[in-house]
């Protein structure tokens, strides 16, 4: 099998190649739209800000050839800001438009918090939160923990997502920020699986494993 | 909310896993990434590795621990101990670190905290405060391992630094380290108030019902060492006597 993990330049990869290798599998970088050609999944990693990592994208000419493998019903698998960069659009430092696979925009947690209750949060958001009534899913099979704790470190979150497209939320201070979404075969986690001890892994694996 | 955290503390020399009473007298305990990947497997929700010597030498010596035990450990580790510049700390990121301890070398010179913010981000820092209280009451904080007494009083050093960027405080009391006497709460809480940013618990943790005292006085996290090292309690132990209405942590 052959995945691919995107290098776009941005951020610290390495503990996701760790995360995949522990797991049995070995990985391609994908750095140019021609390493997409026989690439049965890729895996967009993230740590960073929204718009330098979409100019980035958009310098090695990998827009469109992440969209149209996620059109084509391709497994990818983008996580934290890999997540994000999924979305429509993000208010990080002014207005930036995203992949548009998911409908959705990705706006800063202060902002939504204070529009909700009038008051200061922390941010960013660093730490484990619970899962809540994560669905079912292939991604999710066989860690059957309730509550499901995952490592979280973002100060963004995805706003006016379809509800169709949310598989699993949590609760920070009494907001609900999408954790997992999925369209097609495109999934998007906001936590680090990668952080988030054999129950992270396993999801890796399920992503790796399942024939979508 | 978020779970409050069970952080495993490894204080390094060398190459060996050690243990000290009020961060002196170190006795040997073994290897570090064996207790590391052990305590991974039980449930630990962070890994705390400091170079204890560190400073001494004027740099930090645990990249290759810290490489070969982010291969089979898939939770966050902070590394601390003897960083004085941005390129440090990518040095001990690309060798598998998530956030980086800051002391003696942020004391001297408070920017490098900004100056790292502004690279990796505030969730990077973890400023890394060795305190020990005065006669007259408050506390002074230490540099060096708890050698060199700074020239800070505590919340003076604690708000100076998260407006620089410390994403979080590691809050260690000198004069419980060691002791199994239960944390200094009083400094947790002090800290606590004074500031908006998550504050770990450290030095002095003896039972499971100091993470309960920690938490009501404002802890995010706790961190624990010699208890764990010792072998006197597991952290799977610990979290499921501490998963309450009171106390919610990751099982």
């Amino acid at each position: 099998m052959n995945i691919g993990i995107l290098d776009y330049g941005a951020g610290n990869l390495r503990s996701v190649y760790r995360a995949v290798n522990h797991l049995g599998f070995e990985y391609t970088k994908v750095s140019s739209s021609s390493d997409f050609d026989c690439l049965d999944k890729l895996i967009i990693p993230g740590v960073g800000a929204f718009r330098v990592a979409m100019e980035q994208l958009h310098d090695n000419n990998l827009v469109n050839s992440v969209k149209k493998y996620s059109s084509s019903g391709m497994p990818i698998m983008g996580i934290c800001l890999g997540m994000q960069l999924l979305f429509s659009r993000s208010s990080e430092f002014g207005n930036a438009k995203g992949l548009d696979i998911i409908k959705g925009s990705i706006l800063h947690i202060r902002d939504q918090y204070q529009k909700a209750y009038d008051n200061r949060i922390n941010v960013p958001h660093v730490g484990w939160s619970s899962l809540e009534s994560y669905a079912d899913d292939v991604i999710f099979e066989a860690i059957d923990k309730a509550p499901l704790d995952c490592y979280f470190v973002h100060s963004f979150m995805a706003c006016n997502v379809p509800d169709e497209n949310i598989l699993a939320v949590i609760d920070y201070c009494g907001l609900k920020i999408p954790a997992a979404v999925r369209v097609k075969n495109t999934y998007g986690l906001q936590f680090h699986p990668e952080k988030s001890g054999p129950e992270g892994l396993k999801m890796i694996k399920n992503f790796l494993e399942h024939r979508f | 909310m978020s779970s409050t955290r069970v952080i495993a503390r490894l204080d390094i020399k060398g190459k060996n896993l050690i243990k000290s009473v009020h961060l002196e007298g170190l006795r040997v305990i073994g290897d570090p990434q064996l207790h590391a990947e052990n305590y991974y497997q039980d449930g630990a929700d962070e890994l705390l590795y400091m170079d204890t010597v560190a400073s001494l030498y004027g740099r930090n010596n645990l990249s290759d621990i810290v490489e070969r035990t982010a291969e089979n450990v898939f939770i966050p580790i902070t590394v601390g101990g003897g960083i004085r510049s941005v390129a440090d700390v990518r040095k001990l990121m690309s060798c598998g670190a998530d956030k980086v301890a800051l002391n003696t070398a942020a004391i001297e010179n408070p920017y490098l905290i900004s100056d790292i913010a502004s690279v990796f981000g505030v969730q990077s820092i973890v400023l890394s405060v060795e305190a020990s209280r005065k006669p007259d009451g408050g506390w002074w904080v230490y540099t060096s391992n708890g050698r060199d007494k700074s020239e800070y009083e505590l919340l003076e050093w604690l708000n100076k630094a998260v407006e620089l960027g410390a994403g979080e405080i590691l809050l260690t009391s000198i004069d419980n380290e060691g002791t199994n006497k239960g944390f200094d709460l009083d400094l947790v809480r002090v800290a606590d108030q004074a500031l908006n940013v998550p504050i770990i618990a450290s030095g002095g943790m003896g039972r499971v019902e100091d993470i309960l005292h920690a938490v009501s006085a404002g802890a995010d996290a706790i961190a624990t060492a010699d208890l764990i090292h010792y072998g006197k309690i597991k952290i799977s132990e610990m979290k499921h006597a501490q998963n309450h209405k009171f106390v919610k942590v990751r099982l």
